[in-house]
């Protein structure tokens, strides 16, 4: 479970890394290829941490299965970790919202809006995050057969 | 309101029984890690699948799951004699 904690930790993290170097790139800074580099080792990160933390863990398999071939253990977690995570999502995109409206108005770059990188971010997140949820505060025991 | 903690004995009637966890899930109608998570007494099943549990073991639901701890079953039947 504390791997899995860590990994969620990493996941996030590159997101986030990403995100702020695509910003960077979209904004023209002279060292722009720097950027580059930075935001698509990032991508490359989220991509690494999210196969053994989404797929080998089976987690996405638990929060992307029709529930009625969940059984109620299973059905009773996805609901949690649904209801959680729809809750923590609102919050980061008001929080995003509010950022892009004080980037805009500081002046520090107005004609910045949405771009690409965040809005796949946001896909991503909205994915994963019942998921992550799931890693976080309950784990996944590794029982056998 | 907080769920109590129910206890079972469905470890080692699955293990007298000699069956995997697989197979008691495939016979009840759950996932196999739902059996483990009832065996280490960390889920309250629904009384739907506690009954189903009891009819398939062939024994009452109150024999199978209490709300306090169980005492080994060798040591209720000596009890009995």
């Amino acid at each position: 479970m504390k791997n899995l904690k860590t990994l969620a930790v990493v996941n996030y993290a590159a997101l986030i890394f990403m995100n702020i170097a695509f910003y960077f790139v979209y904004r023209g800074r002279a060292a722009s290829n720097i950027y580059d580099v930075i935001g698509i080792t990032s991508l490359v990160v989220v991509a690494l941490t999210f196969i053994p933390l989404h797929k080998k863990s089976g987690i996405w398999k638990l929060t992307h299965t029709k529930s009625k071939d969940l059984d109620e253990r299973e059905l009773a977690l996805t609901h949690w970790a649904l209801s959680e995570s729809y809750g923590w999502f609102a919050v980061i995109c008001l929080v995003i919202m509010l950022a892009l409206s004080l980037i805009s108005r500081m002046n520090i770059c107005p004609q910045y809006t949405i771009s690409m990188p965040l809005v796949a971010s946001m896909i991503y997140l909205s994915h994963t995050l019942p998921g992550t949820m799931i890693a976080w505060k309950k784990g996944i025991p590794e029982d056998t057969e | 309101m907080k769920a109590r903690k129910l206890y079972n004995r469905i470890k080692y009637l699955r293990v007298e029984k000699g069956i995997s966890r697989k197979q008691l899930a495939e016979e009840i109608g759950i996932n196999f890690q739902t059996v483990g998570y009832l065996e280490r007494q960390d889920y309250n099943p629904s009384l739907d699948l506690a009954f189903r549990i009891s009819e398939y073991f062939g024994f009452p639901v109150e024999f199978i799951f209490s709300t306090t701890a169980m005492r080994a079953m060798s040591a209720e039947l000596h009890e009995r004699k």
